[in-house]
């Protein structure tokens, strides 16, 4: 796993701590972006990963905990994934009509524009643990389950046909995944 | 699942549900129903509120995928970005410092030398070292390297007495605004550094932990200096 940057550091524009941000960084705006374009504009999800974390440059300076970063990234790359998503479905020419009935099927498939905006409870130092016991607990069927459901708002059918998971039992894993949060978040 | 069935747990998933936008109609009205009903009472919808929020918090946490490798194509534009953002230069020093890794075997003078090298626009921080072992550490030929963080090429006093601690740092906090006296006490019973200085006509006591390196806790440290003195500005 990649070591987590420092902060301070950081914010003295030191150069190895970037790098090692940038490491740090990448596999949540990889994945974010993954899940917002990864079915319908595969090729720009790594543009769309750079890009966010381009933008997040800028937010560094008001973040008190290296944690907070994290959780704004995920939030610029699922928006910016939307807004890509929606410029492709969109001809400009003429005000922002659709295209086509096709287009506007696509449009109305874009998920909605923004993950709220949560001001993190988990900037903190504890957080490091608490991820650690998180993904320790959840294995890779259950975390993506209910991170495609409560973060990108797929349906069932659209869950299991994006990560081939049989359309049954994605409700009791999404239900055992967040039990498993829960029980976790209440030792705290 | 009728509604007097909903356990606590069930309460947070449909909150949840509720709270991501993903809830049916049915649900919607489930859950209304049993608000209204009143039979749960105010602190568990609290308490289910919090845990909600919380679990909302977590998930851009936890989405992340472990197998992506950063492109290192995208290094250099990123690091445009960092410059461009952070637009002060590069505090001198701490080139200063990178090149010190290899010098702090070597000695300390010329350390020293080194970290009180001028700079245009930053002001000069001279470091003085004290380790507090208020145990006591047996000294002469039986002495104990247990404990120690400071390199031995750094000039250091150890004190077990705070009282005499106290007079050593007033002596050396202070300094004019272009050469600022960093006190730096190694505290062995709490395995952390204590640092102070005077930033304008202030004392500011930070305390640091100790992270790897000696090069590396210092480098921490000159950059949490810095950064108050900034902010003074």
């Amino acid at each position: 796993m990649d070591s987590v940057p420092d902060i301070t550091l950081l914010k003295r524009r030191d150069t190895d701590e970037w790098d090692k941000a940038f490491k740090w960084l990448w596999p949540t705006a990889f994945a974010v972006s993954r899940n917002v374009l990864g079915a319908k504009l595969p090729n720009q999800i790594e543009d769309n990963a750079i890009e966010a974390i381009e933008a997040v440059i800028e937010k560094v300076a008001d973040c008190k905990l290296v944690t907070e970063i994290k959780a704004i990234l995920a939030r610029i790359a699922h928006n910016k994934g939307v807004d890509t998503l929606r410029k492709h479905y969109t001809i400009k020419s003429g005000g922002d009509k659709v295209s086509s009935l096709n287009d506007e099927k696509n449009l109305q498939d874009i998920p909605d524009t923004t993950i709220e905006d949560i001001d993190s409870k988990f900037a903190s130092e504890d957080t490091r643990d608490l991820l650690h016991k998180v993904t320790d607990k959840l294995n890779e069927k259950e975390r993506k389950c209910v991170i495609s459901f409560y973060l990108h708002q797929k349906s069932h059918k659209e869950i299991s046909k994006e990560h081939d998971i049989p359309i049954g039992s994605i409700g009791v894993t999404i239900t055992r995944a967040l039990k498993k949060m829960s029980d976790l978040i209440q030792k705290m | 699942m009728n509604d007097g069935e909903m356990k606590n747990f069930d309460l947070v998933e449909a909150l949840m549900k509720r709270a991501s936008g993903i809830e049916t109609k049915e649900e919607g009205e489930r859950l209304d129903q049993l608000i209204i009903s009143g039979d749960i009472s105010h602190e568990d919808m609290e308490q289910a509120n919090n845990e909600v929020e919380s679990l909302r918090a977590l998930l851009p946490l936890i989405d992340e995928d472990k197998q992506a490798k950063f492109p290192e194509y995208a290094r250099e534009r990123l690091q445009t970005k960092v410059k461009e953002t952070f637009k002060k230069p590069l505090n001198k020093r701490s080139t200063t410092l990178s090149f010190l890794k290899f010098l702090v075997p070597i000695s300390a003078a010329a350390f020293l030398f080194l970290t009180l090298l001028p700079t245009a626009s930053q002001p000069d921080l001279n470091y003085h070292y004290a380790t507090l072992d208020l145990i006591g550490t047996v000294r002469g030929e039986g002495e104990k390297a247990e404990g120690k963080f400071f390199p031995d090429e750094i000039s250091q006093t150890t004190f077990s007495d705070l009282s005499e601690l106290d007079e050593w740092k007033q002596a050396n906090e202070g300094g004019q605004s272009q050469n600022i006296n960093v006190t730096i006490v190694h505290d062995k019973i709490n395995g952390n550094l204590e640092v102070s200085f005077m930033a304008g006509s202030e004392i500011v006591e930070k305390t640091v932990p100790i992270e790897g390196t000696f090069e590396h806790t210092l480098k921490k440290i000159e950059a949490t200096v810095m950064l108050e003195l900034e902010n003074l500005k």
